[in-house]
C-alpha cells in the first residue's frame, strides 16, 4: 500500500522523491492507502477468478457498473454518518428509518396519490420523493432533540429508533410488499432505462472535466492572489489530468456495459426499430442513483469544509466544551445533525426502493451497521472530531465491493459476515497504526 | 554539599521534537540520591516534556537515560516503574470512582487464594502507609473523588511509596493543595528525603523552590540554561536565568482614562451560588475581583457569559438592556470570557490555529455560510501577531502548542470578536512568572485601548497591582468594594473573610 511513503512529516530536501512528488501535488496519502487498498480487492477477486475459474468476472463493464449502483444507496447515508460519528454520535436507527421512509413513499405514490392526480401523473415521483425526505428529516430531528435537548445518549435513542421504526414500517401496510412502484420513481433505483446512456454520459463527463479545471485554476487564483504557497505548475497539470482522466475512463467504462438483448428487443419494439442481425449496442452509462450519490458526496463535501456548518461539526467533534463556549448552540448544531442524517436517510430510501421497484418493511435492515462501518472504514474517528465525506464513499465502495466480489466467487453468507466483520477491524487497526506514525 | 558517587538518574543528551519544533534540545540533568532537584522554567520550556521521557510517557529522538550507571530504555511507564520512577502528575492520575486502597494497588492488586481481591489485606496495607506519611487521613472507605486536593495527593505519594519507589517526579504537586497542605507536602518530601529517595520537583513557586529543593535547574525554550545548589542563589538570578532578560517591574499598570459605563450588573441572583451582585465597569477599567475560593466569583461570570442562568437580576451593556441566557447571546452582547480551565473549556485541540481563532467570529468572515479562508487567515494572523504567539505556522493543529501558548489562542479567539467587556478568570494561574508579565502588559495595553476589563484573581499582589478598583466577594456576596488608597492588602482580607469594621 502506501508504506513506501512512510517518511511523510518534514518532506524537504531530504526526502525521497515519492514524498517529494505527493507534496507537490497535496495528495492525501491517507487517500492514497484507501484506493490502493480498493484495488488490490478488486484485482484480488479478479485473479481468483483467472486461476480458479479460467476467467476472471470481477474488473468487468457489468460488474462495475453494478457495483456502482449497489454503492449509492449506503454511501448516501455514510456521508451523513461521518457527521454524526464527528460530533461523537451514532445513529442506529438509519436502515430502520430507511425501511419507514420506504413504506410511507410507497404507499403514498401507489395508494394516495394515484387517486389524487390518475395513475401515472408526471408529478407522482416527485412529490413522493419530497414526503419520503421530508419524512426522514423530520424522524432525524425528532431523534436530535430527544439527544439534545432531554439529554438521552444518541445510542439509547437510535437504539429506540432501530425498533420503534421497523415495527411502525410493519404497521403502515401489515406487512404488506407495496408493489410496482410509479414508473418515474422507479428510474431513480438504476437499471437500463434508469440510467442516462452513452449521450448524456459524455455530457456529465464533459460537465465534470470542466468542473475538476475550473476547480483548478480557480484554486490557483484565488492562492496567488492571497499570496499562499503554490504547486508548481507541473503538479496542477498531473492533477488535471489525473482528474479528467479518471473521469473519462470511468465514462469510457459505464458506456461500454450494453443492455441486455431482451431490454433492447422490449426497446427496440415499443419504438419501431429494427433490430440488425448483429444486434443493437445500446449503453448503459451512468446509473441515476450514482449520478445521485456524486451529487451528495459534492454537496457534502461542501457542507463539511467550506460552510460555517462544516466548522462548527468539527469544532464541536474535536471539544464540546471549548465549542459551546464559543458561542456555538451545540444543542441546536446536533438537531440539525441529526436532521440532515435523517435527510440523506430518506434519499436513500428513494434509491433502494426505486431500484426493487417495491416497498417491503425489511428494506434497509442492517443498513446502520454497513453504514457505519463505511464511514469507520473510511477514516471517521468514533473519538469525534476527524473525518471526510470521500472516505466515507471509499468506505461504502469497499463494503460493496467486498460483498459482490465474494458472491461473484460463491462464498457462502455465512463466510461473507466473517470476512467483512474481520475487514472492519481491520481497517481501523491500520488506521490508527497510520495516525500514530504520523505523529 | 557536594554530590558524591554516581547520580541515581542521569539524562544525558535529551531531544524531542513535536511537529518539528524541539520541544526538548539536548538537554542534560542528573539527580543523586537525598537530593530534591527543583525544575525551573516557562511555560512551554520542556520541563512537563522533559519528565515525561523519565517516565515512559514520551519516548526522547535521541539521547539516552542512564539510572544507577546503567544504560536503560524507557519505552513505556511500566518499564519507569520497574526502574523505581514514579510520577505524581499535576492533574493527579487517579481513578475518581475507586477509593484510597483500589488506587493505591491499581494495577498491582493483592489477591488472595483463588485469585480473587483481597479487599482486607489492600486496606490495611493501605492504613498502615498512610498512617506513616498522612497520620490524619482517615477517608479510606469513600472514592478518591470526595476527597481534597490535599488527601487525593497524599494517596498518589503513597502508592509511590509503597512501592519502592527510589525517584519520584512531582509536576506542580502544590496547584490543587490549601496553604495547610502545601505544608503537610513539605514535611512529607522532608522525610522521603532523609529515607534517600531523588525527587525532581516542578514548580512555578519560588517560595517552594527556596523551601524545599537542595539544587535548582533552569529551562528556557527546551534548552538546558543551567544548574546549581540553592544556597548560592538569589530570586532574581532565577528569574533573570527563566526569562532571559532582567524583570524591572512586575506589575506594568498603565494609568486608566475611565471612560463611559460599559457593563451594569444590578441585583444579579442565583437560587444556589450568589445573591444580590450589581456593579458597574467603565470603558478602560480593570476591575478586580477578589475572594476566597469558593466565594462564587467564577460563577457571578459563568452567569454574565450565559453559561449558568441567574434566577433573578438586570444586566445593560452600553445603552441596551441585554438578556443573557446563552453564550451566543453574550458574545453578541460583547461581553466574552477566557476560562479558568483552559485545557478543557479552551482550545479545540485537532482543529489548527486560525481556525480556533475565528470560531466565534465565522459570521464575520464567512458570506451566506459559506468559509473565507482568506479571511480567516488575515484576522487570525492580526491577531496572534499582535499576542505575540510562537507557531510554526497558523496551520498548525492547536494542540501541539505549549499551554502558554494555547491561552494566547484562546484569548486571540475573544479579541478577534472586538468585544467590549473581557471576563479573565484567573489569567495567570499556574504560568510562570514570564509569561504572567505578558499576560499583565497585555491587560493593560486592552484597558488603554478602552476595552472593559474584570479580572478574578485569588493572587493579592497581582490584584492590588493590576487592578483600577477592586470588588471582595464573600459567601455569593459583594462583601466590600476598594479603590484608590483603600486597597491595601490588610482591607482585602479582612473583607474575603469577613472581619467587620473598617481598617485604615
Amino acid at each position: 500500500m502506501t508504506s513506501s511513503t512512510s517518511p511523510a512529516s518534514g518532506a524537504d530536501k531530504t526526502s525521497g522523491p515519492v514524498a517529494r512528488f505527493l507534496k507537490a501535488t497535496e495528495i492525501d496519502t491517507r487517500l492514497l492507502g484507501m484506493i490502493g487498498a480498493l484495488l488490490l480487492i478488486w484485482i484480488g477477486f479478479h485473479m481468483f477468478g483467472v486461476i480458479f475459474k479460467g476467467a476472471g468476472s470481477f474488473l468487468t463493464p457489468r460488474n462495475l457498473w453494478n457495483l456502482s449502483v449497489q454503492t449509492a444507496s449506503i454511501g448516501i447515508m455514510a456521508t451523513g454518518m461521518v457527521l454524526v460519528i464527528v460530533t461523537r454520535h451514532i445513529d442506529l436507527s438509519v436502515g430502520s428509518v430507511l425501511g419507514f421512509c420506504a413504506m410511507v413513499m410507497g404507499l403514498f405514490q401507489a395508494r394516495i396519490l394515484p387517486d389524487l392526480l390518475g395513475l401515472g401523473h408526471p408529478m407522482i415521483w416527485v412529490l413522493t420523493m419530497i414526503v419520503g425526505m421530508a419524512v426522514g428529516t423530520l424522524i432525524g430531528a425528532f431523534h436530535g432533540w430527544l439527544i439534545a435537548y432531554r439529554s438521552i445518549p444518541s445510542f439509547i435513542v437510535t437504539l429506540g429508533g432501530l425498533l420503534v421504526w421497523r415495527g411502525a414500517a410493519f404497521l403502515l401496510a401489515r406487512g404488506e410488499t407495496i408493489s410496482p412502484l410509479d414508473p418515474t420513481f422507479s428510474l431513480l433505483g438504476g437499471g437500463p432505462y434508469g440510467s442516462v446512456g452513452a449521450m448524456g454520459s459524455w455530457i456529465v463527463c464533459a460537465i465534470a472535466c470542466a468542473a475538476i479545471l475550473w476547480m483548478i485554476f480557480n484554486g490557483r487564483k484565488s492562492r496567488s492572489r492571497h499570496g499562499f504557497a503554490m504547486r508548481p505548475m507541473w503538479a496542477e497539470y498531473f492533477l488535471a489530468l489525473l482528474g479528467c482522466g479518471l473521469v473519462i475512463g470511468a465514462t469510457l467504462l459505464v458506456n461500454s456495459y450494453p443492455w441486455p438483448k431482451g431490454i433492447v428487443t422490449q426497446y427496440a419494439t415499443a419504438n419501431n426499430i429494427t433490430v440488425p442481425e448483429t444486434g443493437l449496442f445500446i449503453s448503459h452509462g451512468w446509473a441515476i442513483p450514482v449520478l445521485i450519490l456524486m451529487a451528495v458526496g459534492i454537496v457534502m463535501t461542501v457542507l463539511a469544509t467550506r460552510t460555517r456548518f462544516g466548522r462548527y461539526v468539527f469544532a464541536i467533534g474535536g471539544n464540546p466544551d471549548a465549542a459551546e463556549l464559543s458561542g456555538i448552540n451545540t444543542r441546536w448544531m446536533t438537531v440539525k445533525i441529526f436532521g440532515l442524517m435523517g435527510l440523506l436517510t430518506g434519499l436513500s430510501s428513494v434509491v433502494a426502493s426505486a431500484r426493487l421497484n417495491s416497498a417491503t418493511n425489511a428494506l434497509g435492515t442492517l443498513d446502520e451497521l454497513y453504514v457505519i462501518a463505511a464511514a469507520v472504514i473510511g477514516g471517521t474517528s468514533l473519538a469525534g472530531g476527524v473525518g471526510t465525506i470521500y472516505g466515507a464513499i471509499i468506505g461504502a465502495l469497499v463494503m460493496q465491493s467486498l460483498q459482490t466480489g465474494m458472491v461473484l466467487i460463491g462464498f457462502d453468507a455465512a463466510l461473507q459476515n466473517i470476512v467483512v466483520g474481520s475487514v472492519l477491524v481491520l481497517a481501523v487497526w491500520l488506521d490508527i497504526v497510520y495516525r500514530k506514525r504520523a505523529k | 554539599m557536594v554530590n558524591k558517587g554516581t547520580p541515581l538518574v542521569e539524562l544525558k543528551d535529551i531531544s524531542i521534537s513535536f511537529g518539528g519544533i524541539k520541544a526538548v534540545d539536548h538537554v542534560s540533568v542528573d539527580l543523586y540520591p537525598g537530593e530534591v532537584v527543583g525544575l525551573l522554567g516557562h511555560n512551554g520550556a520542556g520541563k512537563s516534556t522533559l519528565i515525561k521521557c523519565l517516565s515512559g510517557a514520551y519516548r526522547a529522538d535521541s539521547g539516552e537515560v542512564w539510572i544507577n550507571g546503567e544504560k536503560v530504555e524507557i519505552s513505556n511507564p511500566r518499564d519507569a516503574r520497574s526502574h523505581n520512577i514514579e510520577t505524581i502528575y499535576q492533574t493527579l492520575a487517579l481513578a475518581d470512582n475507586l477509593d484510597a486502597a483500589s488506587n493505591l494497588f491499581l494495577g498491582r492488586e493483592l489477591v488472595g487464594p483463588g485469585g480473587f481481591l483481597d479487599d482486607a489485606a489492600m486496606e490495611a496495607e493501605t492504613r498502615k502507609i498512610m498512617g506513616r506519611l498522612n497520620p490524619n487521613f482517615r477517608k479510606f472507605n469513600v472514592p478518591v473523588s470526595a476527597l481534597s486536593g490535599g488527601q487525593r495527593q497524599s494517596v498518589a505519594i503513597a502508592r509511590a511509596v509503597y512501592f519502592n519507589a527510589k525517584i519520584l517526579i512531582m509536576d506542580e504537586p502544590t496547584a490543587a493543595l490549601s496553604h495547610k497542605e502545601i505544608h503537610e507536602l513539605y514535611d512529607l518530601v522532608e522525610k522521603l528525603k532523609a529515607q534517600g529517595k531523588a525527587i525532581l520537583f516542578i514548580s512555578h513557586k519560588f517560595d517552594e523552590i527556596f523551601r524545599i529543593a537542595d539544587r535548582w535547574t533552569v529551562f528556557r525554550d527546551g534548552q538546558f540554561i543551567g544548574t546549581g545548589q540553592m544556597a548560592d542563589v538569589t530570586e532574581a538570578a532565577l528569574v533573570q536565568m527563566m526569562v532571559g532578560r532582567a524583570v524591572d517591574q512586575i506589575y506594568p499598570k498603565r494609568p486608566a482614562r475611565i471612560g463611559r459605563p460599559v457593563l451594569t450588573v444590578s441585583g444579579y441572583g442565583h437560587p444556589t451560588e450568589f445573591e444580590d451582585i450589581g456593579f458597574t465597569l467603565h470603558q478602560g477599567e480593570i476591575l478586580g475581583f477578589y475572594g476566597l475560593v469558593g466565594a462564587g466569583r467564577s460563577e457571578v461570570m459563568q452567569a454574565l457569559f450565559g453559561i449558568t442562568r441567574p434566577s433573578k437580576g438586570a444586566c445593560r451593556v452600553g445603552d441596551e438592556i441585554r438578556v443573557i441566557r446563552t453564550t451566543a447571546q453574550a458574545v453578541e452582547a460583547g461581553i466574552v470570557y477566557v476560562p479558568e480551565d483552559r485545557g478543557k473549556q479552551g482550545a479545540v485541540k485537532g482543529l489548527p490555529i486560525f481556525q480556533n481563532v475565528t470560531l466565534p467570529s465565522l459570521a464575520r468572515t464567512s458570506r451566506a455560510g459559506f468559509l473565507r479562508l482568506a479571511e480567516e487567515f488575515k484576522l487570525a494572523r492580526e491577531y496572534t501577531q499582535r499576542l505575540d504567539l510562537r507557531a510554526a505556522s497558523l496551520d498548525q493543529d492547536v494542540g501541539l502548542l505549549s499551554g502558554g501558548n494555547q491561552q494566547k489562542v484562546v484569548i486571540a479567539k475573544w479579541l478577534a470578536t472586538k468585544p467590549r467587556v473581557i471576563i479573565l478568570d484567573e489569567p495567570t494561574k499556574g504560568i510562570d512568572i514570564g509569561s504572567k508579565a505578558a499576560v499583565h502588559d497585555f491587560m493593560s495595553e486592552l484597558a488603554a485601548e478602552g476595552l472593559a476589563v474584570i479580572m478574578v484573581s485569588s493572587e493579592i499582589p497581582e490584584v492590588l497591582g493590576m487592578s483600577d478598583r477592586v470588588i471582595v466577594m464573600r459567601e455569593g456576596r459583594i462583601a466590600a468594594e476598594f479603590a484608590g488608597a483603600a486597597m491595601t492588602p490588610e482591607n482585602l482580607v479582612r473583607a474575603a473573610v469577613g472581619i467587620t469594621g473598617e481598617a485604615a
